[in-house]
């Protein structure tokens, strides 16, 4: 019993005394489903293969097996895709899941030195992808642990990133009220680690030669951002209530999420969801320039067919031509 | 480059007084020397005329796109801090032809013939070609960083705006017109450590929009090296 209140210390202390060095590797935490999206990105209490990307602890909710795709598509160009799988073995449950960033002909350049101009002179791809090993193990009824091992991947042009780190989780689950707790990035040593096979060189604003040093990424590092989830799901009757404070950035910043899911008793199949959020965005808006709180909604409804989920989100955007977000999952279990 | 003016003459518009004009195009061809403009002030946009006015009065030339080709480097960080360099000029004369003018009945002579110049506004406000950022992918953690490039068809109110992967807004610039940034012509913008204080974007493909009075004029994607 000992062990495991040492645990608990261990994993909320942790986040408070870690300390951000380097620059944050881009993590696509949009979400996981449409499910967690339409409640506010609660994350946690998915009961589908895909909570591998929120709570490896949450994985005792599968009986046997689940599987689960997501996709959305950002400003016509940006795709995103998840797919994941979770089982059980004797030992515990397992789950494994991929989730995929891709953007596709981006314009390389060249400078013509007599006009000053600049011209294309071909194209290439963005991939990022995680994956995500997760296993989790019950210790009783109500209290549930869990670890992932992530793996990072990165390419674009002439360039590569990898890095692996982990996170580890626990939820307790009573009937009415479960609190999940998570950490994210949890080795603090481990980093992305960057190759770069480019020689290019480049003039600048004076038409000096720019020093390959200066373009080349060979060897530079990015940090993988600590991430702390506090999250909590009350149940009452038809309703269930979700609220979430997640620590993100260099200075620990809490966001919070809410959320409120619709699930009446009489339609047990039919889930309706509204949820809010908080981001915290690095902006340089006209000459105002820092780290600032965003806030948006989300909506959106869900289907729960003998096993078959299929989930729809809608959230708005901030940019000034797409504005308009949606989401789509499909999740099998049984 | 005058001595050539009347063999590069793209579209001539003859509206009336057809053979004042023939003989005109017939003197134009065979002199070979600069018929409807003698002498172009680039300072002050404008063409002067003399021999033309000669042979008809009510003509009435007009132009629209006459303008230095210039590059314009702006930091995006610090507007007063960019420098301009004049790389070279360039002429295009799109029509000549002759107005309605109530003062010529058929071929005359007079002293002063009737030129205007379009104006700006009445042309359309665009980017021509693509907005691009040189180089891409870079590294903003450097002096250097990137730039971003493109050509406006007039001065114009300009706004940049850049989102990252998730549609969430990263910058915001807004750049009035004539000002560096929102010229006629070719506009560069510095994106590099300062644009950000010092902070630094994660490794990542971002998405900018140039946008005039509400419209979209055009976008494009840069990556960002870590």
């Amino acid at each position: 019993m000992m062990y495991r209140y040492l645990l608990l210390l261990l994993l909320i202390i942790v986040p408070l005394e870690a300390a951000e060095l380097a620059e944050a590797f881009y993590s696509p935490d949009l979400g996981s489903s449409a499910r967690m999206i339409r409640r506010g990105n609660v994350e946690g209490f998915s009961s589908v293969a895909d909570i591998v990307f929120e709570n490896p602890a949450g994985l005792y909710r599968i009986r046997k097996f689940s599987t689960s795709a997501f996709s959305t598509r950002f400003m016509d160009e940006v795709e995103y895709k998840s797919l994941s799988v979770a089982f059980r073995l004797p030992v515990g449950m397992v789950g494994i899941g991929m989730l995929g960033t891709s953007v596709s002909d981006i314009p390389k350049t060249f400078k013509d030195e007599e006009s000053g101009e600049f011209d294309v002179s071909g194209y290439f791809n963005y991939k990022n992808y995680v994956s995500k090993l997760s296993y989790q193990y019950s210790t009783s009824r109500y209290f549930h642990i869990g670890a992932s091992i992530s793996y990072y991947m990165t390419d674009f042009d002439t360039v590569s990133g990898r890095g692996y780190n982990s996170d580890v989780g626990f939820l307790i689950d009573s009937d009415a009220l479960d609190f999940s707790f998570v950490v994210k990035n949890i080795m603090r040593s481990s980093q992305i680690n960057y190759t770069d096979s480019s020689g290019e060189t480049a003039t600048d604003i004076d038409g000096n030669e720019v020093a390959t040093s200066e373009l080349s990424s060979e060897g530079m590092k990015e940090e993988l951002p600590l991430q702390t989830y506090y999250s909590l799901k009350y149940s009452l009757v038809h309703f269930q209530v979700y609220g979430q404070l997640k620590t993100v950035g260099r200075d620990r910043k809490f966001v919070k999420s809410v959320g409120l899911n619709f699930n009446p008793t009489y339609l047990p199949f039919f889930h309706a969801s509204i949820g809010a959020k908080q981001s915290d965005v690095m902006q340089s808006i006209e000459s105002e320039v820092g780290s600032n709180i965003q806030e948006s909604m989300s909506m959106g409804v869900g289907l729960d067919l003998l096993g078959v989920n299929f989930d729809y989100a809608f959230e708005k955007s901030e940019h000034i031509e797409f504005d308009n977000k949606h989401y789509f999952s499909m999740a099998l279990s049984f | 480059m005058f001595t050539t003016l009347s063999n590069t003459l793209l579209f001539v518009t003859i509206r009336k007084h057809l053979t004042a004009s023939v003989i005109i195009a017939c003197v134009c061809v065979l002199s070979s020397v600069p018929v409807f403009a003698d002498d172009i002030d680039l300072d002050q946009s404008s063409i002067g005329f003399n021999r033309v006015s000669d042979f008809a009065s009510g003509l009435t030339g007009s132009y629209n796109s006459l303008f230095l080709q210039q590059t314009k480097k702006t930091n995006i960080a610090n507007n007063n801090k960019g420098s301009d360099n004049l790389v070279s000029d360039q002429l295009k004369l799109i029509s000549v032809g002759f107005s309605n003018s109530q003062r010529a009945t058929g071929l005359s002579i007079v002293n002063e013939a009737d030129l205007y110049q379009d104006e700006d506004e009445d042309s359309e406000a665009s980017v021509i070609g693509q907005a691009l950022v040189y180089p891409n992918p870079f590294r903003q953690n450097s002096d250097f960083g990137a730039e971003l490039g493109y050509r406006l068809s007039k001065d114009m109110t300009l706004q940049v705006h850049m989102y990252n992967m998730f549609a969430q807004q990263v910058l915001k610039r807004t750049f009035n017109s004539g000002a560096e940034g929102a010229r006629k012509g070719y506009n560069k913008l510095q994106i590099n450590k300062d644009t950000f204080d010092g902070g630094l974007l994660s490794a990542g493909v971002y998405f900018y929009v140039l946008v005039h009075d509400g419209d979209i004029l055009t976008r494009g994607k840069m990556v960002v090296k870590p």
